[in-house]
C-alpha cells in the first residue's frame, strides 16, 4: 500500500539499547560503542522547537542518554549540552543543501525543503568527509521516495535535482588532458568524456528554474514547469559552469563515447540509429565538442573522480 | 621555542586563514601577509575554480595546511582515501607542517562534519596518537593536533583537557596547535582557569597558534569566528607567547566575513604582544 506521508522516518537506525550498551573510553571498543550512541542522539530529527523532542514533550531517552554521556555544566543541564551538537547537526546540513540545491529550495520553499532533506539524511547520513559530497545520493533517493516530490510531479523535482548535483560534480571534477590534433584523424581512437562533463536526458526545462527566484511555489501552486523532453550537457568553461542543449543525435554520440567506443564505433552506432544523419554533421559536432575541450583520449578512474556519484 | 620541528623550523609569522570573499583581492594586488593557512578539505578538488585559485595562490604566497577530516579520534581507522587526497595537496603545496583537530566526528563511516568532544581517557590518548602517527608517516609531514572549542564534557573522563592533550602528543610524537580562543572557550564552558592549560602543556610542541572571535551566549560560549577577537583572548595570547616565545599565529574569520583589510588589521594586533618578546635595542 503507498503511505500516505512519506517514510523515510521508518528508515531510523535503531539506537543502541542504553540497557545492554555500556559504552566507555577505558577500550576502543568501548569508545566505538561510546561514539555510536553520541552520533545517534545527534543526528535524530529535532523537535519542533529545535530541542531534542520539543520542550513541550521531552524526549525521556535522550535526557537519560545525555546524562550519561554528558557531565552537567553550571549553567546547562547534559541534555542542553548535547542538544548543542544536536542543532549544530542538522543547521551545518541543512545549510549546505540549502548552498547546493538553491533552485529545490525555491520550488519546494522552506518547510518541505527542511523534509525532503531530512528525510535524506536518515537514510543516507553523511558518507564522505567532504561536505561538498553531502548530496550526492539525492537523485537516488527521490527515485526511492517519489512522494517527497509533492505536490509537484516526481520527474520534474528528480529532473531539478539531478540538474543542480550535476553543477556541483562539474564545478569540481578534474580535466583530463585534450586530445592531440594528431590523434583526431584516427578512426580507432576511443573518445572519452571530460569528468566535468555531466550528460543529462531530462523531462522537464529545469535550466530554465531559477534559483534566485523571489518566493517558492505555494503548495496546491500550479506546476511551474511544463513537460519538454531535452538533453543538455552540463560542463565547464575555465572556472564557470554552463550548460547546452544538445540533439538527440548528439547526445547519443556522446553517450557512445562514455561506453569507450572507438570513435569508428561511436559514429556506426549512430548512424544505425539515426540513419538519416548527413555525414558532415559528425565532423561539425566533433569540432565543436573538441573546442569546447569535452574530450579526451584518457578514461577517468572513476573511483577517485568526484563525478562517480553520478546525476 | 616554538621554531621547532613541528613547524619545520619556519619561523613563520602571523597568517589569515584564506576565505573565499578573498580570493579575488589578494590575487589581484599581493597582499603583505606572511603566510594563509588553506582549509584543506576545500582544496581537494582536482579542477575547477578551487584548483585554479589554489595554484595562485601558491605562486604568491606561502601557505600550511589546516584539515577538519581527518577525526584523529573517531574509533574507526583513518579514512585512507581522504588520506592520499590529503597526501596530493601536501605535495602540490609544499606545506611545510599540517594540522587537524584533537577530535572525533565520524562513527561506522558515517560523518558529523562538526568536530566532537573526547572523552579523556589514556585509551582514548593511545588510540588517538596511533591514528596521528599512521597519519604524519603516511603524509611525509609534519603534524600538529589542535585543540577544540567544546560544549560538553564527557563523564568518562580520567584527566583533564590538558592533559590529555598532553599525552597525545608525546604519544604521537606530534606538534599541537595551540587554539588560544579554545583554551579561552573552554575554560569559560567548563569553568577552569586557562592559565594552568597554558602552563601544563608542553610548549616544546607547540607549532602554531590559532586566534579567532567567539560568541557569548547565556549559558555558554561558542566559537562562531564571526567577529574580532575578545580583550580576554588577546590577553590569553600575550601570556601564552610569553612562555612560548614568538610563535606563527593564525587569525580565523569563518563567518560575517569582513573585508580583506579589516581582517589584516586584527591579525597585526599580534604584533603588539611579539614586539614586546623582541630585545631591547641597545
Amino acid at each position: 500500500m503507498k503511505p500516505e506521508r512519506p517514510t523515510a522516518s521508518s528508515h531510523l537506525s535503531p539506537r543502541p539499547n542504553l540497557k545492554t550498551v555500556h559504552p566507555n573510553a577505558d577500550t576502543v571498543e568501548g569508545l566505538r560503542e561510546l561514539q555510536r550512541l553520541f552520533f545517534s542522539a545527534i543526528t535524530r530529527p529535532l523537535g519542533p522547537d529545535g530541542r531534542a523532542g520539543g520542550k513541550s514533550a521531552p524526549d525521556l531517552e535522550t535526557a537519560a542518554l545525555a546524562a550519561r554521556l554528558i557531565r552537567p555544566g553550571a549553567k546547562q543541564s547534559p541534555l542542553d549540552r548535547l542538544e548543542i551538537y544536536h542543532r549544530q547537526y542538522w543547521i551545518r546540513l541543512q545549510q549546505a543543501f540549502f548552498e547546493d540545491f538553491p533552485g529545490l529550495w525555491n520550488l519546494l520553499g522552506p518547510e518541505r525543503f527542511r523534509g525532503l532533506i531530512e528525510a535524506y539524511l536518515l537514510r543516507y547520513p553523511p558518507d564522505s568527509p567532504l561536505l561538498r559530497e553531502v548530496g550526492s545520493h539525492l537523485p537516488r533517493f527521490l527515485r526511492e521516495e517519489p512522494d517527497w516530490a509533492a505536490p509537484f510531479p516526481h520527474r520534474l523535482v528528480l529532473d531539478l535535482v539531478r540538474f543542480e548535483w550535476a553543477k556541483i560534480v562539474t564545478f569540481y571534477a578534474r580535466e583530463l588532458p585534450l586530445p592531440r590534433k594528431e590523434e583526431m584523424t584516427t578512426r580507432e581512437i576511443r573518445l572519452f568524456l571530460q569528468p566535468h562533463l555531466v550528460l543529462l536526458d531530462l523531462r522537464y526545462p529545469v535550466e530554465r528554474w531559477d534559483p534566485e527566484g523571489s518566493s517558492s511555489a505555494p503548495a496546491g501552486s500550479p506546476i511551474p514547469l511544463s513537460p519538454e523532453p531535452r538533453q543538455i550537457a552540463l560542463h565547464r568553461q575555465g572556472e564557470t559552469v554552463y550548460h547546452k542543449l544538445l540533439s538527440r543525435e548528439s547526445f547519443f554520440l556522446l553517450r557512445s563515447f562514455r561506453k569507450g567506443l572507438s570513435l569508428l564505433e561511436a559514429c556506426e552506432r549512430t548512424a544505425e540509429k539515426f540513419p538519416d544523419l548527413p555525414p558532415e554533421r559528425y565532423h561539425e559536432w566533433l569540432r565543436e565538442w573538441s573546442s569546447l575541450g569535452w574530450l579526451t583520449t584518457r578514461t577517468a578512474d572513476r573511483s577517485r573522480s568526484f563525478g562517480s556519484k553520478t546525476a | 621555542m616554538p621554531i621547532n620541528r613541528f613547524n619545520a623550523f619556519s619561523g613563520y609569522g602571523i597568517g589569515i586563514g584564506l576565505r573565499v570573499p578573498h580570493y579575488d583581492q589578494i590575487l589581484r594586488e599581493k597582499a603583505m601577509v606572511d603566510w594563509f593557512e588553506l582549509l584543506s578539505e576545500n582544496f581537494l578538488a582536482e579542477g575547477g575554480r578551487q584548483r585554479r585559485v589554489l595554484d595562485r595562490v601558491l605562486e604568491q604566497y606561502r601557505v600550511v595546511l589546516h584539515g577538519v577530516g581527518l577525526y584523529f579520534g573517531s574509533a574507526e581507522p583513518l579514512d585512507r582515501d581522504h588520506l592520499r587526497r590529503i597526501k596530493a595537496l601536501v605535495r602540490r603545496t609544499g606545506t611545510p607542517w599540517l594540522s587537524d583537530h584533537l577530535c572525533w566526528g565520524s562513527a561506522d563511516g558515517r560523518y558529523s562534519h562538526d568536530l566532537l568532544p573526547m572523552p579523556f581517557t589514556m585509551a582514548a590518548a593511545r588510540h588517538t596518537a596511533a591514528k596521528i602517527r599512521q597519519a604524519a608517516d603516511f603524509l611525509e609531514v609534519p603534524v600538529s593536533v589542535e585543540n577544540i572549542s567544546s560544549y560538553a564534557e564527557l563523564t568518562f573522563s580520567t584527566m583533564t583537557e590538558w592533559e590529555f592533550l598532553s599525552e597525545v602528543a608525546e604519544l604521537a610524537d606530534c606538534g599541537i596547535l595551540l587554539d588560544v580562543n579554545n583554551v579561552y572557550i573552554v575554560s569559560q564552558n567548563h569553568g577552569f582557569d586557562p592559565h594552568v592549560y597554558l602552563d601544563n602543556i608542553p610548549h616544546e610542541r607547540v607549532a602554531q597558534i590559532h586566534i579567532g572571535g567567539h560568541s557569548r551566549l547565556a549559558t555558554h560560549i561558542l566559537d562562531t569566528h564571526d567577529q574580532p577577537v575578545a580583550d580576554p583572548v588577546w590577553k590569553l595570547y600575550g601570556y601564552a607567547i610569553r612562555k612560548l616565545g614568538p610563535t606563527p599565529t593564525l587569525l580565523e574569520w569563518d563567518d560575517r566575513i569582513p573585508p580583506f583589510e579589516e581582517v589584516h588589521r586584527e591579525a597585526r594586533k599580534a604584533n603588539r604582544f611579539l614586539a614586546s618578546l623582541a630585545p631591547a635595542q641597545p
